[in-house]
């Protein structure tokens, strides 16, 4: 898609614009949470720059390399697309890219993004509630879980030529998680449209997981009555759980959980509990034992 | 009589001290470039992963360095046996080699000590409980460490004075390199994320030299014709 520079909000302007939101509750108010303390926090804290979110990507379709996705990514034609939702609903469907962006409104909300790898980022996604739109499918009574199947296309995303994974890509979530008002289908950032290189066109920011949850370039919802097993746990299920929320007491071998470093500093700083959506999502795991079920 | 001619071997024989200067300039470039790309702010979008990844890396590579120079002198006297190069005209018997050798090594131990400084200031805190936690939680973190421990007597006993007061010991004390770079390898193999095999140049690169090493001592000879005494 062809995106005319008079057409994209500078950045500028949209530091500006979420000034003057900020008094008025901020983006997250619009997520239909009534929560203004939440909402405040998040204000406070600085947004990354559409370059440090473009130019640092973990996507293995492209590479496990994270700073050169997006150079190759350039390769990757998002449009046309299409969604298709099937498995135990009453409704399947096959949607056009454009029709879901003409059925259901999109919003801008301002989510942490922590990668199980020890970074952060604060991004200003665009985009609508995977409620919404599992809702216009009407789940039947066996639909408890929800898995999200990736495209395949290794001559469009050279990493898929590599088999490090099954392609393609496989995420999933509970019945739930899906449904939690923070869940959001996402289209765009800093207003505009989603770059390749972040999950064109169409992904999911689940804020409260790790970012590997939020799987990119979405092209199937299937929603089933057992827990799919995810691309993570088929790779190494010692490290990756099915439900992988933000949670620094559950270490991984590799990177430390208790902390990270926010893009754009330079000195880590703690990580917090369901990245810090405890208020919003902790009552969904009440009585479940966290360390078992990471 | 004829002068010698002005070969490489008659040039580091006769410019040692120019030499030494060179190789000092070289081992500290790196160290330069990282320093240029802080001061430009140019390290990237993760800047603490830069600097540790880099530090890290430069560190295996000065102990790769460090640990070919025996191998290279062995084969650079077979290959002058093989090819009957007289004395002078052969690439000298290396010695030169040798004596730089004490700085390839110290270089390791800088870049290990700008990696741990660099983990211990910007990723543990400065705090102690991080560390400590990351010791426990994380056992590369406990490898990288033991490495960087054995590094330290290695370092202290570089001196001439510390090897003629060690004496036979000094050798037997410096066999620890060895242990070093096996852990320093799975220190950098089980930090790698599945998918990623950027270690792989290294583990073959220092797995080629420590398995030259168990070939010419499973032999039994240790000191080929003509090689000079290590000092």
């Amino acid at each position: 898609m062809l995106v005319r520079p008079s057409e994209i909000t500078p950045e500028r302007v949209w530091h500006d614009r979420r000034r003057l939101l900020g008094a008025a509750l901020g983006s997250l108010a619009g997520a239909g949470l009534h929560r203004p303390a939440a909402a405040a926090a998040i204000e406070a804290e600085p947004l990354n720059s559409l370059e440090q979110i473009g130019r640092y990507n973990n996507y293995y379709e492209f590479s496990t390399n994270k700073e050169v996705v997006w150079k190759l990514a350039e390769e990757f034609k998002p449009l046309p697309w299409t969604l298709s939702i099937e498995g135990e609903v009453e409704k399947p469907r096959t949607w056009a890219f454009e029709d879901l962006l003409k059925r259901f409104a999109q919003e801008d909300r301002v989510y942490r993004l922590r990668c199980v790898e020890g970074w952060s980022m604060v991004i200003p996604w665009r985009g609508f509630a995977l409620a919404a739109l599992l809702r216009e499918a009407q789940p039947t009574s066996r639909a408890k879980y929800v898995e999200f199947v990736s495209v395949v296309r290794p001559q469009e995303m050279i990493g898929q030529r590599r088999t490090t994974f099954q392609w393609p890509y496989t995420e999933g979530l509970r019945i739930d998680e899906a449904m939690h008002p923070l869940s959001l289908m996402v289209t765009g950032l800093y207003g505009q449209p989603l770059p390749s290189q972040n999950g064109a066109p169409l992904r999911l920011a689940v804020p409260w997981k790790y970012g590997f949850k939020s799987a990119k370039a979405i092209v199937r919802i299937r929603l089933v009555e057992t827990p799919p097993v995810t691309s993570w746990m088929r790779a190494a299920s010692s490290e990756y759980g099915f439900f992988a929320n933000v949670n620094p007491e559950v270490a991984h071998p590799r990177w430390s959980q208790r902390r990270e470093v926010r893009i754009g500093e330079v000195a880590k700083r703690a990580t917090l509990s369901f990245n810090g959506y405890a208020d919003q999502v902790a009552s969904l795991y009440a009585g479940m034992d966290l360390a078992r079920n990471f | 009589m004829k002068p010698p001619r002005r070969n490489l071997a008659w040039l580091a024989k006769h410019h040692f001290g120019r030499l030494r200067w060179a190789s000092f300039a070289l081992c500290l470039s790196p160290a330069l470039w990282l320093l240029g790309e802080w001061w430009r702010q140019a390290l990237g979008v993760n800047p603490l992963n830069r600097l540790l990844h880099f530090t890290g890396t430069w560190s295996l590579v000065m102990l790769t360095i460090t640990l070919s120079v025996t191998p290279a002198r062995r084969l650079s006297i077979k290959v002058s046996q093989l090819v009957h190069a007289r004395y002078g005209k052969r690439l000298s018997d290396w010695n030169w080699l040798i004596r730089l050798r004490r700085q390839f090594g110290l270089f390791t131990f800088f870049y290990a000590c700008l990696h741990v400084a660099g983990y211990v200031a910007f990723d543990a805190g400065p705090s102690l409980t991080g560390i400590l936690d990351d010791v426990a939680e994380r056992p590369f973190i406990l490898i990288g460490f033991a490495a960087f421990v054995l590094l330290l007597p290695l370092a202290a006993t570089s001196t001439p004075s510390a090897m003629r007061a060690l004496g036979g010991l000094w050798r037997r004390l410096h066999l620890l390199t060895y242990l070093v770079a096996v852990l320093a390898l799975v220190h950098f193999w089980s930090q790698a994320k599945v998918g990623d095999q950027g270690y792989l140049p290294y583990v073959a690169g220092l797995g080629l030299l420590l398995g030259v090493r168990l070939c010419t001592w499973w032999r039994g000879d240790r000191s080929p014709d003509g090689e000079a005494k290590e000092r």
